[in-house]
């Protein structure tokens, strides 16, 4: 008497072996990232950086023709002549001169002249509440873990969260959950500012304490600009506490470049 | 349609160089319909694991499992699209 088989032996044999080999892969990659977790991020930073700097070189215009970069050039020169020209003989100068005089007097001049790395912006999360960044330097252009990351514009943003060779990941302090010192006002409150994602911030301060819409925000350094400005006090009468709601002065997501300090 | 690796291969060069540009809402729905016309997608949870490693939510980022969340979505996801194949093929 012939019986039809109930399984196909083979196939079932198959799909095991197929289960067992991912199963064996997963397990593997789980140890390699949990036990050396530079691994991965270097090997895929430096695949996907090319892509990344195809993008950036798109977006700064590298594809126009020589004769309108010139142009540019032309006219961005002269804007700079300009501006020597008008900064030289305004306040800003004596200002700025008076501030460095003072730093000098009280010990805290700069003696370094390249305090600062520039760095270019390579990646960003993209609708996402996470606020961190790539930037195409690293370790062997001088970026330390403990580096802190200012904007163009010199405004504390964020410190390097994960140090490469050639790349580093930044993360930003207003990302959820990170939390800042700062002062908040001209009567500089002191306050804790805990990162709300998308750039914003949130500070409680003491009911009462005189924080208003349009305050500064700054961090403890002295050179530094400012944090963040205040757009928003949220007072409830039954809490002893203000919730303050501040941005910081530059976009976040409009960076191409940041200023990594040594 | 379920043997046709060309287009298999054109569906995965198209997820990881969205993943690769961090355009996760354009990369989601190319991972359904992967996970949905071919057998065992597993570039869903590869393009997740590829997405946590390179947009700093992996261990080192202190976030526990949540910096796993796109390798562990697409798992989820993955499960989940063959269960709903499973469902459709019986009831029709």
């Amino acid at each position: 008497m012939t019986y039809l088989r109930p399984h196909n032996h083979v196939r079932v044999r198959r799909n095991r072996v197929m289960a067992a080999v991912a199963i064996v892969i997963a397990l593997a990659i789980g140890l390699i990232q949990f036990s050396a977790p530079y691994v991965f991020p270097t090997f895929f930073t430096a695949i996907a950086k090319p892509f990344w700097r195809v993008r950036l070189t798109t977006q700064e215009g590298a594809f126009r023709s020589s004769a309108a970069i010139l142009a540019e050039n032309e006219s961005l020169k002269m804007q700079l002549r300009d501006i020597q020209a008008g900064y030289a003989s305004s306040t800003m100068a004596m200002i700025d001169s008076q501030y460095k005089d003072i730093l000098s007097m009280l010990g805290r001049a700069s003696t370094s002249p390249r305090q600062y790395i520039l760095g270019a912006v390579l990646a960003r999360p993209v609708a996402m509440p996470y606020d961190e960044l790539t930037i195409d330097i690293g370790q062997n252009d001088g970026v330390s873990s403990t580096s802190l990351v200012y904007s163009a514009e010199r405004v504390l943003i964020g410190h390097v969260r994960q140090l490469l060779a050639n790349s580093a990941k930044i993360r930003l302090y207003s990302s959820p959950g990170e939390a800042y010192s700062v002062l908040i006002g001209p009567k500089n409150v002191p306050a804790n500012a805990i990162g709300r994602g998308g750039g914003q911030y949130r500070a409680e301060v003491p009911h009462g304490s005189g924080v208003a819409i349009g305050d500064t925000v700054s961090d403890l350094s002295l050179y530094g600009r400012a944090f963040g400005v205040v757009v928003s006090i949220i007072t409830d009468p039954s809490s002893p506490f203000d919730t303050v709601l501040f941005a910081p002065p530059v976009n976040i997501y409009q960076m191409r470049f940041v200023l990594v300090r040594r | 349609m379920k043997h046709n690796p060309s287009l298999r291969i054109t569906l995965d060069v198209i997820l990881f160089l969205l993943v690769i540009m961090g355009w996760w809402f354009a990369a989601i729905p190319i991972a359904l319909i992967g996970a949905w016309v071919f057998p065992r997608y597993a570039e869903i949870v590869i393009a997740g694991f590829l997405y946590d490693i390179l947009f700093g939510f992996g261990a080192v980022s202190g976030r526990g499992l949540l910096g796993y969340a796109f390798v562990i979505g697409g798992a989820i996801l993955l499960a989940a699209i063959a269960y709903l194949k499973i469902v459709v093929k019986n009831n029709s």
